[in-house]
């Protein structure tokens, strides 16, 4: 799962999601001190009842393929090798949607399969989201 | 034919220019904006010194430098809305806005990029000074770029499959919308694809750039640039032009607008918000529509727009599309200048200025015969939507 893939360039709230997955070595999302409701991309006020409370927490992991593409050509030196690849919308349990990879092959994913979301810490401030076929 | 808003028939388009449609040119973007600007203030019959608000496009060139460089003595209004291709439709609601409530009298609303030589600059060239502000470029870089989603087809893959999968949408209607673009775009001498006409059975053989959009889903990159001006529906009716009144118009933004993947249904487009009111606003139905020009930088997203319209139920543009519906001489001529697809992106202002010409009666070969009303979509920035429906005549 090693890569040199291009980074993100994470502030903020964008760069706070980042160092709490990094830290905790897994998926982690914002979570609302108030009325429980998890949020992706974090905001500063919860979306459901503008609550300022709240904790980058880690989730379950589990997950179902809400869409996905499959790349067949890049313009990218990074990823040109890697055609055709595979990207997930992934739908946590918790209700977030997220984006991942995965080495799982084109024809072995299709919407709703379940799905297990692991991060890969890049460094403290960037990991990468993977899915895999979750039994 | 106008509506009961306060907002119907209270403007005119009487100007229209463009400048394109390249594959390289040595002009500045400014250049570009400035030649279709003035293009357009002498179709309408009007001087730089009668025009008094701008509306700049959402990003490269601002209003002070246009208004400098036109020689525009007393500049009273200006605004910019940042919704990428959406903007030129929302420049157009602005200008009557504030046309009707007196704050200008004639607005020119131009917009232009080197979309092609931008992305593929010449060893001597300069950057662009300036961009974009939107936020969503941060959610690109942060959450989708490392994924390697690159660009608006990788970024947009991520709903359209998925509108793909669930309603079996097939390739043919999408390739039905290329292949009238392209059909149409062989009527438009200024069309980037003209004289390489596309069938049916070339689109299905396109190569996948990311599924489900094929290389003939994507519209093509182009340096140009396309202005019109608006002004108060007196003023047009002794202008040059047969005026093209403003019926009705609308934006709209999905929920949420930053983003693309946690919108509770990704599918529902800023359109489909905007277009019940636009179409309530002017007075008027869908099916009143004589053309189309919907903005159409991927087919499925046109499609998407298509059923946002009402023309199908979400995931049944394919029955609308088919057997010429959409092509010249069909019921709903759609983009029938060639559109993004095959005419040029020009951020669907080439769209308006079609439309323009259309209800002038001044389209040439792409005429639609004795066409009186029609509208035009915008749609950018991970999905914001907006419309216009025009009329022929003040």
């Amino acid at each position: 799962m090693s890569s040199t893939k291009p980074k993100g360039q994470p502030d903020d709230l964008d760069l706070a999601f980042y160092q709490a997955t990094a830290a905790a070595g897994r998926l982690c999302l914002q979570h609302c001190g108030d009325c429980g409701q998890w949020t992706h991309p974090a905001r500063y006020y919860c979306p459901n009842c503008s609550s300022e409370n709240y904790a980058f927490e880690p989730v379950s992991g589990k997950a179902q393929v809400h869409s996905f593409t499959v790349s067949h050509f890049s313009v990218e030196n990074a990823w040109k090798d890697k055609v055709p690849y595979v990207t997930i919308v992934a739908e946590t349990a918790e209700g977030p949607r997220v984006v991942a990879r995965t080495d799982m092959a084109p024809d072995a994913v299709a919407i709703g399969n379940p799905i297990r979301l692991k991060a890969e810490v890049i460094d403290p401030e960037f990991s990468y989201i993977w899915a895999e076929a979750d039994a | 034919m106008t509506g009961t808003s306060t907002l119907s028939g209270k403007s005119a388009i009487v100007g229209i220019g463009e400048y394109g449609y390249y594959r390289g040119t040595d002009k500045s973007i400014l250049q570009m904006v400035l030649k279709a600007s003035m293009d357009a203030i002498n179709d309408a019959g009007l001087k730089p010194t009668d025009i008094d608000g701008i509306i700049p496009p959402p990003g490269f060139v601002a209003w002070d430098e246009i208004g400098a460089h036109l020689g525009i003595p007393e500049i009273r209004y200006t605004a910019c809305p940042q919704m990428g291709g959406s903007s030129p439709v929302a420049g157009i609601i602005n200008a009557t806005m504030a046309i009707a409530c007196g704050m200008a009298t004639a607005v020119l609303v131009p917009i232009g990029w080197n979309g092609y030589s931008a992305l593929r600059p010449r060893p001597d060239a300069r950057p662009n000074k300036r961009r974009f502000s939107a936020a969503f470029f941060d959610t690109v870089r942060n959450y989708y770029a490392p994924y390697g989603l690159r660009s608006a087809p990788w970024w947009y893959s991520l709903y359209l499959k998925r509108y793909v999968d669930m309603y079996d949408v097939p390739p043919e209607a999408a390739g039905a919308i290329a292949v009238a673009c392209r059909k149409h775009a062989q009527l438009n001498e200024t069309a980037l694809m003209r004289d390489r006409p596309l069938t049916m059975e070339d689109y299905l053989a396109s190569p996948f750039i990311t599924e489900p959009l094929r290389k003939s889903d994507c519209c093509v990159e182009t340096d140009c640039a396309a202005a019109v001006v608006v002004t108060t529906v007196e003023r047009a009716r002794d202008l040059k032009h047969v005026p093209v009144t403003f019926l009705g118009g609308a934006e709209g933004h999905p929920n949420r607008p930053d983003e693309l993947i946690n919108r509770p249904d990704m599918l529902k487009l800023g359109l489909d918000y905007a277009a019940p009111r636009a179409f309530a606003m002017a007075g008027v139905t869908p099916q009143d529509m004589d053309f189309l020009q919907i903005y159409d930088c991927f087919t499925y997203v046109a499609l998407l727009e298509l059923e946002a319209l009402g023309y199908a139920e979400r995931g049944g543009a394919a029955d609308f599309v088919k057997d010429g519906n959409i092509e010249l001489g069909g019921r709903y001529p759609l983009n029938t200048h060639g559109g993004l697809m095959s005419q040029g992106h020009c951020w669907g202002m080439n769209h308006v200025v079609e439309a323009v010409r259309q209800l002038r009666h001044d389209a040439g070969a792409a005429q639609v015969a004795d066409c009186s009303v029609g509208l035009v979509t915008g749609y950018g920035d991970l999905g914001d939507g907006t419309i216009a429906i025009l009329g022929r005549g003040a």
